[in-house]
């Protein structure tokens, strides 16, 4: 059972999503967040394993918030859920140590099945390109 | 009216002080002479004074008093001497006077009239024969002589004057140029402008800014302006031996124009040898050009304006498709996909392709959406690519505090995103390493695109890398992630250096479709 958290300033997207993980037995929803800031809090008081957060809210970037978890907790899952298309974001989010990086128009099928890969200690970042071509560039920028 | 009573008013006090002059010449020479014509003289000219400054009287009378004044000046003359007397020169002033009552061409007949009567009524009037009495009277032929010199070169000088600042007050006044026409309108109204003063010579005004799209130019101004791209760049008015278009070489004088920045944006070339084209010209042609930069100018910050006005609308519209339409599909999509494992259970066949049919329909609406949103935002991301390198370039040089030297050569019009941010990264990521490894001074980098290729070169005369660049040491530097990207364009870079003799990277790519001129 992994313990979730889910942060996004739209409450529908909030619950969206609390709908689509309800469906999987494995995680439980143990808290909701509707800011940069506000993820932290509940991050620190609840420690979480996954923390899936929209990417542009109002208050604490999620790219910094995101560091900082990492930093503290590395083991924690963080993955980006976002309806913009910038490959700079993902250039970013991927420096910060972020999981997953998806665009919301993903097949929540899809979604589902991802976030259980990155569970399971993968790392995936989607663009309007396929996946691979993402971390090819990803490796290319980074000059791994 | 006020100018020319000033006019007026100081030749009278010249008389007067003259007259004075004159007088005590006269004095001095013979003190038995009569007094009564100066006496008399003296008074004509204050009444004309008078007449002149009585601002009530009219211009008819007091023209009638200079009249009456030059006779009596006569009579002075005939009583004082005749041709040799001490009050020539005060008469000859006078005469001169008659410029502020009438025209150029009626100054000449009477005075020549005045002139000539005199020595042929006091010839006349002694009883000598003319031809004598004039041969006598060098002092007055002299005087005439001059008198006449004077009032040509005076004539002369007044009209070039006018002539001058007639130009200039058209220059001044002309109809400022219209803002946001496009360039080739404000050039071909600068050239007019140029041609009228310069007399129709043959003249050229190249743009060479970064945002030129290819029809705001001619194809001679083009061609022109490449051939002044492949020369080492000018900083200040030269003469040049271009060739024109039809193979013959042309005598040029190429006028770099910058903008109040002092950024250069383009050429002034007029057809002119050297030291050909006069002074005036010269100036006149900077006025019309400070009057082009001022438009440049203004049109630039318009444009800027206009620019950010309309990136922030796609921004805030962007961002309300992404707050609303967009959640609202996310949510309605992860809702469809539980119904849809709902009725995987429980029921029919054709429930289930409907739903599975809404799915796709909102999948497709979800995608549409988010290209829009791209689209949107992506407007404010097109950016000027040699502008965007030399503000980062100076930032980062800047920071450090080394010598920047950046040059670009040539021009293009449109490119590939995907290139022009390779270029940018690559530049970026070359003159960070030089700013952080290379312990140099002076970092030059150079950008240059032909039809078919990019050229960008590096360089610093910092310590060099040891392994004359080998992969390794690009690795440690981020430079294999940068060689990938220009490979992936089919590019090619190579990295030369000695050990501290700095280091010089140079990648190349080619270009994904030629657009330039000859």
């Amino acid at each position: 059972m992994f313990k979730v958290i889910i942060a996004d300033d739209r409450p529908h997207a909030r619950l969206g999503l609390r709908m689509l993980l309800s469906a999987s037995p494995e995680y439980r929803i143990v808290g909701e967040a509707c800011n940069g800031t506000e993820v932290l809090e509940c991050c620190k008081r609840l420690l979480p394993d996954l923390l899936l957060t929209d990417l542009k809210m109002p208050g604490l970037s999620v790219i910094e918030g995101a560091e900082r978890l990492k930093a503290k907790d590395a083991n924690m899952k963080i993955i980006i859920l976002t309806a913009l298309d910038e490959c700079e974001d993902i250039y970013k989010a991927a420096k910060a140590g972020v999981d997953g990086y998806f665009m919301k128009d993903t097949d929540p099928g899809q979604l589902l099945s991802a976030i259980q890969c990155i569970m399971g200690g993968a790392k995936l970042y989607q663009t309007k390109e396929n996946i691979d071509h993402a971390q090819d560039r990803w490796n290319a920028h980074a000059g791994k | 009216m006020v100018h020319r009573m000033q006019n007026i008013s100081l030749s009278i006090i010249w008389k007067w002080i003259l007259l004075l002059s004159c007088f005590m010449l006269y004095l001095g020479s013979r003190q038995e002479e009569p007094v009564q014509p100066v006496l008399a003289a003296a008074g004509m000219q204050a009444a004309y004074s008078i007449a002149v400054f009585s601002r009530s009287s009219a211009r008819k009378l007091s023209a009638l008093m200079f009249a009456g004044d030059l006779l009596v000046q006569a009579y002075l003359l005939w009583m004082t001497g005749g041709t040799s007397s001490p009050f020539l020169l005060y008469s000859l002033v006078s005469l001169a006077m008659i410029k502020l009552h009438v025209r150029w061409n009626w100054y000449y007949i009477a005075s020549c009239a005045y002139l000539s009567l005199i020595p042929i009524i006091f010839a006349a009037a002694d009883g000598i024969e003319i031809s004598i009495y004039i041969a006598n009277s060098h002092t007055y032929l002299m005087l005439c002589f001059l008198f006449f010199i004077f009032s040509l070169a005076v004539h002369h000088g007044v009209q070039k004057i006018t002539h001058h600042i007639r130009l200039m007050t058209s220059i001044y006044i002309s109809r400022p140029l219209p803002l946001q026409s496009s360039p080739s309108a404000a050039v071909e109204y600068v050239e007019r402008a140029l041609k009228t003063i310069l007399k129709d010579r043959p003249l050229w005004l190249c743009l060479n800014t970064s945002n030129l799209e290819p029809e705001d130019q001619s194809w001679i101004h083009a061609y022109y302006k490449n051939q002044l791209m492949l020369q080492s760049p000018l900083n200040h008015k030269t003469n040049l031996s271009l060739v024109s278009p039809t193979g013959e070489a042309l005598d040029m004088l190429v006028q770099p124009l910058r903008i109040r920045s002092g950024r250069k944006y383009g050429w002034l070339l007029i057809a002119a040898k050297k030291g050909e084209l006069p002074l005036f010209d010269q100036m006149y042609t900077k006025l019309i050009l400070m009057k082009f930069e001022a438009y440049f100018d203004m049109n630039k910050q318009v444009k800027e304006i206009q620019y950010k006005a309309v990136a922030n609308e796609r921004e805030v519209v962007a961002q309300n498709i992404h707050d609303g339409i967009a959640q609202e599909l996310f949510f309605l999509s992860i809702q469809l996909f539980q119904f849809k494992g709902m009725l995987q259970t429980k029921s029919s066949e054709e429930l289930l392709s409907m739903v599975s049919e809404m799915e796709k329909r909102v999948k497709e609406s979800h995608g549409d959406i988010r290209k829009l949103i791209t689209e949107l935002k992506g407007e404010k991301r097109r950016f000027n690519l040699n502008e965007a390198i030399e503000k980062m370039l100076h930032r980062i040089a800047g920071s450090a505090g080394v010598d920047l030297i950046f040059e670009n050569a040539g021009w293009t019009s449109k490119e590939n995103v995907e290139i022009e941010e390779t270029i940018y990264h690559f530049i970026e990521e070359a003159a960070n390493n030089v700013i952080k490894h290379a312990q140099a001074n002076k970092l030059f980098v150079r950008l240059e695109v032909t039809s078919v290729q990019w050229t960008i070169v590096v360089k610093d005369d910092g310590v060099g890398l040891k392994n004359n660049g080998n992969l390794e040491q690009q690795g440690k530097f981020g430079m294999i992630g940068m060689s990938n990207r220009i490979k992936a364009l089919e590019g090619s870079i190579s990295v030369h250096s000695d050990d501290g003799r700095g280091t010089r990277i140079t990648a190349t790519i080619p270009r994904e479709r030629s657009l330039t001129y000859v």
